[in-house]
């Protein structure tokens, strides 16, 4: 996994490429912590994602919901690869309304499909 | 106007048999998901409409007893009372006396009054002293694994409720939950949905361990097996909860659905006070449930994503499923058959006539008749077939008591239950089936102690299965039971004088001794079977219904019985053969070829009952010897290569004429002890054709050539 983190007071992209998988997760982790202390609103970029697992998907949503707590936001942005279009749907991470976390709000999957 | 009533009543025994039916299965399969709703309602819904026909025809006994067990069930629905194994058997007591009491209104013995009494008053213990108020949360009843686990294949589309919540350490196993979920979208069609209401923040979570759930709907009919085997290896870290929440076979069922508030109880996401609660107030329970932090927006959209699955299945079957069918009573369909076959031998009369005339327009007239009958000829016979899978689930009963009785735990699997059979056939069948799954159980099935001291699993598998194969339907019953043991079978033959104690016999012909009148190796008889009296009377009924029975075991390893039967008695594909002046049929299926044998070779061939075909020896009988028919001889002579239970025999005839459709006749009673001829036929000019029944012309010849030796 290789990711950019391009900082800037307001905003911090988090660009995913590669792996995105169990041997990558605590590496992901750290990213996602790291980016979410440094700016106010983070996007992650997937377009370059070649696989990606659960664990991942998982820590995508955890960051998602850390975010909303320290009122920040947390988005993907860009194309989204079949790769995680396909892994969405067959783990029914695909939302039409609501986040588990935070009824208000929007899941970060959603639209995303 | 007492034919009037006769009628009714009639009419009431049938749909009462019918519900009956019903009642069992749906008692059987409620013993399997005790806290079912659907369930439980098709068993009260069937005892109330017993309850309710039979007081207005004035089957007042079946009505007052029924009215009891109806009254339990009431108590179940409200969740006053639950469901339990004792219930359950009490259930299927119940039914069993309603069946006898149905049986005794047409004349059968009357029911014991006492036995009734004793039910009602074991079903009135059960019932609670306070009712309960809340429906409590169900536990496998003890045998839900053991006895019974619903046919592999033949069931409707089902549809289930999955709940997956994987052990949160699944990862470190080695396990990706995610290609379970995948192997289980390829059972049928599903929505999935994952919770992650239990995802951590980023400064608390482990990413390596799984914080997700997820609810799935979906609607297979490869049966709960199928869905339970795809979470086998995770079944014992990892919970997982199924639940069925359609049958997929009720049609007349309202394309509606449960309630939003409904599923959400079910499934024990809420409480149904708080339900309650909500619902004082006015706005959509969704809504309601969400704001006041009952459930999570996760739970909701999974509850609506099911109801709109269901609705959805339902809608679409109750549009496939528009066609209509018909209850027809039995005999007209048997004179409709009969019809038909005086038919098709009249058309074979207009055929040789209008080939006498030569008249073009009359031939032309007669080849449409032809065409016309013989595809009439085929829609009856189709009417008459029937999927054998209905008689396969009466055994679930059948093996459900018997594996309690012995002692012993026993899996009934089915396959092919859509193979269709004339009907005839599927109601001969029942008790030599019957039979060949009690010997099963009772002699091959070990006990489960002694399975897992032999390094099997503790609950012993019958596979019942039937396919089409050409003009035959075979089907198998299979054990994985201890199998046939061929010493203490040759012991017991040779202690019985039914073989010389120097008699050289394949390991097949062994088996082949269980068949034999009197025969039994069981050291004690139990109740069940063991009488002696067993295989020989189903090989007959076997053979009653022209078909062949077939044993092959391995020790240790289990059993399998294969019986070949053809598709239809009525008419046949026949073999038609000349002998003198009369005509003889052959059935065209057991007739593998034919010879001639040179006027200069048959002295030798008749005077040692032998002959050689391409370097086999094979046994040779004159049909003119066995039937003694008059006059000479031809030159030639023609033979036809029959085979029965893999035994070759050539039979002498002076010509072939070649094939011919063949309506049975029987003959009359008079006729009927005749070796060898199994019935006959009017051909087209009006002569009598009588049919061979080669079973018992190779058995005889058989017979006779171990005299000869």
């Amino acid at each position: 996994m290789n990711s950019e983190i391009s900082p800037s007071k307001e905003t911090s992209v988090v660009a995913l490429t590669g792996e995105l998988t169990i041997m990558q997760a605590a590496e992901l982790k750290k990213r996602l912590t790291e980016a979410l202390n440094s700016a106010q609103s983070v996007q992650v970029h997937i377009g370059k994602v070649i696989n990606v697992d659960l664990t991942c998907m998982q820590l995508l949503c955890s960051a998602h919901r850390t975010a909303f707590v320290r009122g920040k936001q947390l988005s993907i942005v860009g194309p989204v690869s079949p790769i995680f279009r396909k892994m969405i749907d067959q783990t029914g991470f695909r939302r039409t309304h609501g986040c588990s976390f935070s009824p208000n709000s929007n899941c970060l999957c959603c639209g995303l499909s | 106007m007492d034919e009037q009533i006769d009628i009714q009543r009639n009419a009431y025994r049938e749909e009462a048999y019918e519900l009956l039916a019903e009642l069992e299965q749906a008692l059987l399969e409620l013993e399997e998901v005790p806290d079912n709703e659907d369930l439980i309602g098709r068993v009260f819904r069937a005892m109330h409409t017993i309850k309710g026909s039979g007081a207005m025809f004035g089957f007042d006994d079946i009505a007052g007893f029924t009215h009891e067990v109806e009254t339990i069930y009431d108590l179940v629905r409200d969740g006053k009372m639950q469901v339990t194994k004792e219930l359950i058997d009490l259930s299927l007591a119940s039914r069993d006396v309603i069946a006898e009491m149905l049986g005794a209104s047409k004349g059968e013995s009357p029911v014991d009054a006492e036995r009734c009494g004793t039910i009602i008053a074991a079903l009135k213990q059960l019932m609670p002293k306070h009712p309960v108020a809340e429906r409590p949360v169900s536990e496998a009843l003890p045998f839900a694994d053991a006895a019974f686990i619903p046919q592999q294949d033949d069931l409707p589309a089902v549809t289930y409720r999955i709940r997956f919540r994987p052990a949160k350490d699944i990862f470190a196993f080695g396990t990706n939950p995610v290609l379970l979920l995948e192997e289980l979208s390829r059972l049928g069609e599903w929505f999935i949905l994952a919770h992650t209401e239990d995802v951590p923040m980023l400064s608390d979570i482990v990413p390596e361990s799984c914080y997700v759930f997820w609810d799935i709907v979906l609607t297979t009919d490869k049966g709960i097996n199928a869905i339970e085997d795809v979470f086998i290896f995770v079944a014992d870290s990892s919970n997982i909860l199924i639940q069925v929440i359609d049958e997929g076979d009720e049609v007349d069922k309202e394309a509606d659905y449960k309630k939003l508030g409904e599923i959400l109880v079910e499934r024990g996401d809420l409480n149904s006070d708080d339900i309650n609660r909500m619902l004082d107030g006015r706005k959509r329970i969704g809504e309601l449930l969400t704001a006041a932090k009952l459930v999570s927006p996760d739970t909701i959209e999974s509850a609506l994503a099911e109801q709109a699955h269901v609705k959805r299945i339902r809608q679409k079957r109750q549009e496939t499923v528009g066609k209509a069918s018909l209850r027809v009573d039995a005999e007209k369909l048997d004179k409709l058959v009969d019809l038909v076959g005086e038919l098709v031998t009249v058309q074979a009369r207009l055929n040789q006539q209008a080939a006498v005339s030569g008249m073009a327009g009359l031939l032309l007239i007669a080849e449409e008749v032809e065409r016309l009958v013989s595809e009439l000829r085929d829609n009856t016979m189709s009417i008459r077939m029937r999927p054998i899978g209905s008689t396969f689930s009466n055994f679930k009963r059948l093996v459900r008591d018997l594996s309690e009785t012995l002692g012993k735990q026993v899996v009934l699997n089915t396959e092919g239950g859509d193979t269709e059979l004339d009907k005839t056939v599927i109601e001969q069948l029942n008790d030599p089936l019957v039979h060949i799954i009690r010997n099963s159980i009772d002699h091959g099935i070990e006990a489960p102690e002694a399975r897992k001291r032999a390094g099997k699993p503790a609950h012993g598998t019958v596979t019942l299965s039937a396919a089409h194969m050409g003009a035959n339907v075979v089907i198998r019953i299979a054990d994985d039971g201890a199998g046939m043991d061929a010493i203490a079978i040759r012991k017991s033959a040779v202690a019985k004088g039914l073989i010389p104690a120097d008699a050289a016999l394949s390991e097949e012909e062994i088996f082949g001794l269980v068949f034999a009148p009197g025969f039994s190796t069981a050291q004690t008889v139990t109740d069940v079977s063991g009488r002696g009296v067993g295989m020989d009377v189903v090989k007959k009924g076997i053979e009653n219904l022209r078909g062949a029975i077939d044993i092959a075991s391995v020790k240790g390893g289990g059993t399998t019985i294969t019986l070949k039967l053809p598709l239809t008695l009525a008419i046949i594909d026949g073999f038609m053969v000349k002998i003198g002046n009369e005509f003889f049929v052959f059935p065209l299926a057991s007739v593998e070829e034919c010879v001639e044998i040179p006027k200069s070779q048959m002295d030798k061939v008749r005077k040692r009952n032998m002959m050689n075909i391409r370097g086999s020896v094979v046994p040779y009988q004159s049909l003119r010897e066995i039937f003694s028919i008059n006059g000479q001889p031809p030159a030639m002579e023609r033979i036809v290569v029959a085979e029965s239970g893999g035994q070759r025999v050539g039979f002498g005839v002076d010509g072939i004429v070649g094939q011919h459709q063949t309506v049975i006749k029987s003959l009359g009673k008079f006729y009927r002890h005749i070796n060898g001829i199994s019935g006959a036929t009017i051909l087209g000019d009006g002569t009598v054709a009588l049919i061979l029944d080669v079973v018992q012309l190779i058995n005889a010849a058989e017979k006779q050539s171990r005299f000869d030796r």
